[in-house]
């Protein structure tokens, strides 16, 4: 059985109301969907909430899903992301970061594949929530800088200019770990 | 997108990380608060609405009958439920002084007082007005001092022979005619006419030859008099009225039968009202759907309070068709068909919601490729069936004396929506090889509609009276949905919910009949 036939199996008995169908939803695509939560969290309990909202969301919705439209990790991702960005719209937590350019010589991309991803997601996670968000949904997500706009209500040269500022910021502190690493290995 | 991106990218989408501490979620703690929230709820927003409906009929009816009352206790003193004594003491009461009335009948033959009486003013004697019931003695002393107004005594015996002598008596009175006190009269006939509280009873021609004798009317016969409405007015004096605790006279209007019988048919139309959010999430379909005209019919009885209220209820039936529209990707797999075609099981969004639909789409010729990827554009079609009842006022500010009555409505509209059928119109593909032929095998489900919805009814309207008993008329009802025909509720609470509501313009012309008439 595939992938996609056995999504829709679940999500069939999940229709009916089968407890346990939704439980093996939820394993299957836990750790995937809290993966896209931590990133736009600040921190795990954070990323806890937006999980729980994001899959009981996904849960209502099953019946809107279109297995012709596309896989159903994909849609629950584009749900998860939806559920994120609702609370952080709610929380008031998008806030335009007015931060001054941040000077960095190089954007060093072998010292970023060096980094391991929990070290990365810990870089993100303490971005500005302003730059955290629209760094996630362009260069993670996929969103346009039109559909970013119009989802957090901004103009679209914002959006291009706080993706540079987080690009910036997230160089920078990969030259801060990267010399930091250097002074207590030698 | 450039390298430093794209390492961010590939590496936060592999989905294929190791489970640890720090990217697993604390399963106990996030799926029993998921389980929670998917938990069915019980759905207490069918029983809310109900109750909201009830008591809103329940209020329009107290307010209705508390209108009613009032526009007629405040021209008439509400009488008392005589007891059979009482009965008897008015009985008495009445013969008397129509024993009076009747001596000074004979007195004005003698002298000629009724010339001066009749010059006098009625107002005269504003105790009678306040003594009820009538004190014999002040009748009695009345009568002697000629302050009786011409009103009141005939002014020759020669009118009473050509007007006849008029006893009177309220039904609260049932008159009976002592036999220790026969009333003798020379006059060519004496009507009778008592009052009911449905009206009056026809005059009733008791004798019809001089010097003829009334004799007494057993109580149980009283009931037993045939009851039709009479007018009196311009037979019983004022004072005479007060005097004989005549009930005020009835508006012209109340004479008829109060309920109304009203046929109408004309056009109205659907407005959906879709909320933006269920919009949205329909929006991904590029969703689209019509509003649009239907007809109606109904059946509606109003009940008439007095001259400018009424109560009206009734049954209307609405036939509306819709459309709607929507594209999906779907895939044509050559290798799999049936006979030159691929089956299909499609949710086709709808304003009332998904709704699953079967179709085929058929091969017309040899394609290259197994798999063919189609844009494919579905056009639905929806009957929808209505049954509503509105329970509401009608308000006739000019009253209904005129032959054209402008009026307003306010009314509660209890909908049951019976059935939605939807039907595939159309399906386009966007290639010319593969094409929907209507087989008539397509089945499209009835989506999970709300039946019973509610409405809130403002109208203005205009009847002609061609005959006294049947009218005419042109309506206009705009309606307001008060809640949803189909919902899903949002799982944000702070978010508006999936829902489509439906407001409606009606038009209609009417044939109004007065029962009973």
């Amino acid at each position: 059985m595939n992938q996609l036939s056995e999504d829709i199996i679940l999500i069939e008995r999940s229709l009916r109301g089968e407890q346990q169908a939704f439980k093996l939803l939820y394993q299957k695509y836990k750790q995937s969907l809290f993966m896209v939560c931590l990133r736009y969290a600040k921190d795990k309990m954070t990323a806890q909430d937006y999980l729980q909202e994001a899959f009981i969301s996904i849960f209502k919705k099953l019946n809107y899903f279109d297995p012709a439209k596309g896989v159903f990790e994909s849609w629950a991702k584009r749900i998860t992301i939806n559920a994120c960005l609702m609370h952080i719209r709610q929380q008031s937590l998008y806030t335009i970061s007015m931060q001054g350019e941040i000077d960095v010589e190089s954007n060093d991309a072998n010292a970023l594949s060096d980094l391991g991803l929990q070290e990365m997601l810990r870089m993100v996670q303490q971005l500005p929530q302003g730059y955290k968000t629209i760094f996630n949904m362009y260069v993670i997500d996929g969103y346009s800088h039109k559909e970013i706009a119009s989802e957090l209500n901004i103009s679209i040269n914002t959006s291009k200019t706080q993706l540079k500022k987080a690009r910036t910021a997230l160089q920078k502190k990969i030259l801060d770990n990267q010399q930091s690493y250097r002074m207590t290995h030698g | 997108m450039d390298r430093f991106d794209e390492i961010w990218k590939n590496r936060f989408n592999d989905s294929k990380l190791p489970a640890e501490e720090w990217n697993s979620p604390d399963d106990d703690m996030v799926w029993n608060e998921i389980a929670a929230g998917i938990a069915p709820k019980k759905d207490k927003r069918k029983h809310l609405f109900f109750w909201w409906g009830l008591g809103t009929v329940v209020i329009l009816i107290v307010f209705a009958l508390l209108l009613g009352k009032n526009s007629t206790s405040s021209t008439e003193p509400k009488p008392e439920k005589p007891t059979k004594q009482m009965q008897l003491s008015t009985v008495e009461n009445t013969t008397n002084k129509l024993t009076e009335l009747n001596k000074n009948t004979t007195k004005s033959k003698e002298s000629p007082t009724g010339k001066v009486i009749a010059q006098t003013n009625k107002d005269a004697f504003p105790k009678l007005a306040t003594q009820m019931p009538v004190n014999r003695e002040t009748v009695k002393q009345l009568a002697r001092n000629g302050n009786m107004p011409a009103r009141v005594l005939p002014e020759t015996t020669q009118e009473i022979t050509t007007k006849n002598t008029t006893l009177l008596n309220s039904s609260k009175e049932a008159m009976i005619l002592k036999t220790e006190a026969p009333i003798k009269k020379t006059t060519s006939a004496l009507t009778l006419k008592q009052a009911s509280t449905t009206g009056f009873l026809k005059s009733q021609e008791v004798l019809k030859s001089t010097n003829t004798e009334l004799t007494p009317m057993k109580l149980d016969r009283i009931s037993s008099l045939a009851l039709a409405p009479v007018s009196y007015e311009d037979e019983v004096p004022p004072v005479l009225r007060e005097a004989f605790n005549f009930p005020e006279l009835l508006p012209t209007s109340n004479k008829s039968n109060p309920f109304r019988l009203a046929f109408s048919a004309g056009m109205i139309y659907w407005k959906h009202r879709i909320s933006d959010q269920y919009t949205s999430d329909l929006a991904a379909f590029d969703f689209n759907y019509t509003d649009n005209y239907a007809w109606q019919a109904n059946v509606q009885l109003s009940y008439a309070f007095n001259a400018y209220l009424s109560a009206f209820t009734g049954i209307q039936y609405e036939q509306v068709r819709s459309a709607s529209g929507h594209n999906s990707n779907l895939k044509y797999d050559v290798l799999n068909e049936q006979d030159a075609s691929n089956a299909y099981t499609q949710n086709l969004a709808t304003p009332y919601g998904l709704s699953e639909a079967n179709f085929r789409l058929n091969r017309q010729r040899a394609v290259n490729g197994d798999e063919i990827d189609l844009l494919v554009d579905f056009e639905s079609r929806h009957l929808i069936h209505n049954w509503s009842m509105p329970i509401g006022l009608q308000v006739f500010p000019l009253g209904k004396n005129s032959k054209w009555k402008p009026y307003t409505s306010v009314a509660l509209g209890v909908n049951y929506l019976a059935k939605i059928t939807n039907t595939i119109h159309q399906i386009g593909s966007s290639h010319d090889a593969i094409q929907y032929e209507n087989s008539g095998s397509e089945s499209f489900a009835q989506p999970d509609i709300q039946n019973w919805h509610f409405d809130l009814r403002l109208g203005l309207g205009l009847s002609y009276e061609v005959f006294p008993s049947l009218s005419v008329g042109m309506n206009y009802d705009w309606s307001r949905g008060l809640n949803p025909i189909y919902q899903v509720e949002n799982i944000n609470p702070e978010q508006q919910n999936y829902e489509t509501r439906i407001d409606r313009h009606h038009l209609s012309i009417s044939i109004i009949k007065t029962l009973g008439n």
